[in-house]
């Protein structure tokens, strides 16, 4: 493949990670590190390091959407994200010492995870009306606004989400991807937040987390210009549409097929690394 | 700027100034990206027309390059001179550097309303980022 289909190939491949990524709220990664490896014969760590440029594309574009709206809570993200930046940067240190293979096993793990929690809908907790003695003294407590008007909300459970948060910054260095999945998790079932705070709150942390790591992958020459650029300029616009134009399209009919397709690159990863050879 | 005329502080106005903080953040993110995204858009344009685009794509070996490459210094300098892979490399930063101008922002914010809590936190935050991008050792 010479470089120019190449790069146009991997841009449009791009801008469909990061249409089905934000589409489904899962991330662009779970489907860019498939194709990269799977299509386009990528080595696993230029693949991660394309993913994480993905990653914080897919974030900030996304971001530059929701934010205005008031559901972004701009004070948990920062106490959180002490927590993932600084798993980011020991993920990345561990990534170091793991063979390509054992983070690839870990990747695929993250896969099936993301196919079944698609295919789960949502079932939003109802948010806590009061902080408890941690949260309210950290100042946590914030609004978003409702179609009747501004809701107050309460955060709790502070040390186990910070706890969870530090798990989700390590697996996001480690195989590339945003860790939305966990962030849910911390967000909405421990310290419940409402759904809408909790997703464009997590989306927003997703950058900084990627970031942490993306320096880390840059230093050691796992970012390419060559293939990183199509991937985050796809990853962008792939999030702008997502973001703005296509959210209505937000069926249970595409969970399932992101579900499929994301089972399916799962498998094929497992067949191929298993069979010694893992690109 | 003296004390007097300093913007109101969020206690002072209510959730006026967080949204107000919102909005100037949504703004600067959309600068970024869209910067970002022309300085890479013109850069693929330029590796495809440069000639370079008939050569084989072979990304199945890791293969890092030289340290040259991985100086952010060198890339801007490089970057100026119009070199194409280190315009491509520039606008890479620049999407990896928007969640660095967004904590930094909020730095700033947190500092102007006097919340030394959060000043602190989010100072943390931005050392851990700019220790990642500018050294990169761990």
């Amino acid at each position: 493949m010479s470089i120019t289909v190449f790069m146009l190939a991997v841009l449009a491949g791009s801008i469909a990670a990061g249409c089905l990524g934000a589409l489904t709220g899962l991330g662009g990664g779970v489907v860019l590190i498939p194709l990269l490896v799977l299509v386009f014969h990528t080595d696993l760590r230029y693949a991660i390091g394309a993913s994480l440029v993905a990653v914080i594309a897919t974030s900030s574009g996304a971001a530059a959407a929701f934010v205005r709206e008031g559901f972004t809570n701009v004070r948990v993200a920062m106490l959180l994200e002490v927590a993932t930046t600084a798993g980011a940067l020991a993920g990345a240190a561990l990534a170091a010492y793991l063979s390509a293979p054992v983070i690839m096993y870990i990747f695929i793990g993250v896969l099936f995870w993301s196919a079944f929690s698609a295919l789960r809908e949502p079932r939003p907790l109802p948010p806590a009306s009061a902080a408890d003695d941690l949260g309210a003294r950290l100042g946590l407590a914030g609004t978003y606004p409702t179609g009747d008007g501004l809701r107050s909300y309460g955060v709790r459970r502070v040390p186990a989400g910070f706890a969870v948060m530090l798990g989700a910054g390590i697996l996001s260095a480690l195989v590339g991807v945003g860790s939305g999945v966990v962030k849910v998790v911390a967000m909405d079932r421990l310290m419940r937040l409402p759904f809408k705070v909790s997703t464009t709150t997590s989306n927003f942390m997703i950058g900084v987390t990627a970031a942490a790591s993306a320096g880390v992958y840059f230093h050691r020459g796992q970012i390419d210009p060559v293939l990183c650029g199509p991937v985050a300029l796809g990853a962008l616009i792939g999030s702008l549409l997502g973001a703005r134009v296509l959210v209505k399209a937000r069926t249970p009919a595409l969970r399932i097929i992101f579900a499929i397709v994301v089972v399916i690159m799962g498998v094929q990863l497992l067949v191929r690394t298993l069979s010694g050879n893992l690109q | 700027m003296s004390d007097t005329d300093r913007p109101p502080t969020a206690a002072e106005t209510g959730s006026a100034a967080p949204r107000r903080l919102e909005r100037s953040m949504g703004r600067l993110l959309i600068v970024c990206i869209a910067a970002a995204g022309s300085v890479i858009a013109v850069g693929i344009a330029a590796v495809i027309s440069t000639g370079e685009g008939n050569s084989r794509a072979d990304y199945s070996t890791f293969t890092p390059s030289d340290d040259g490459s991985r100086s952010i210094t060198a890339i801007l300098s490089a970057a100026v001179r119009l070199d194409v892979h280190a315009l491509l490399m520039a606008g890479i930063l620049m999407v990896i550097a928007t969640p660095i101008a967004r904590v930094l922002f909020s730095l700033v914010s947190f500092a102007r309303d006097r919340d030394r809590l959060y000043t602190v936190i989010t100072a943390a935050v931005l050392a851990a980022l700019c220790y990642s991008l500018l050294l990169g050792r761990v």
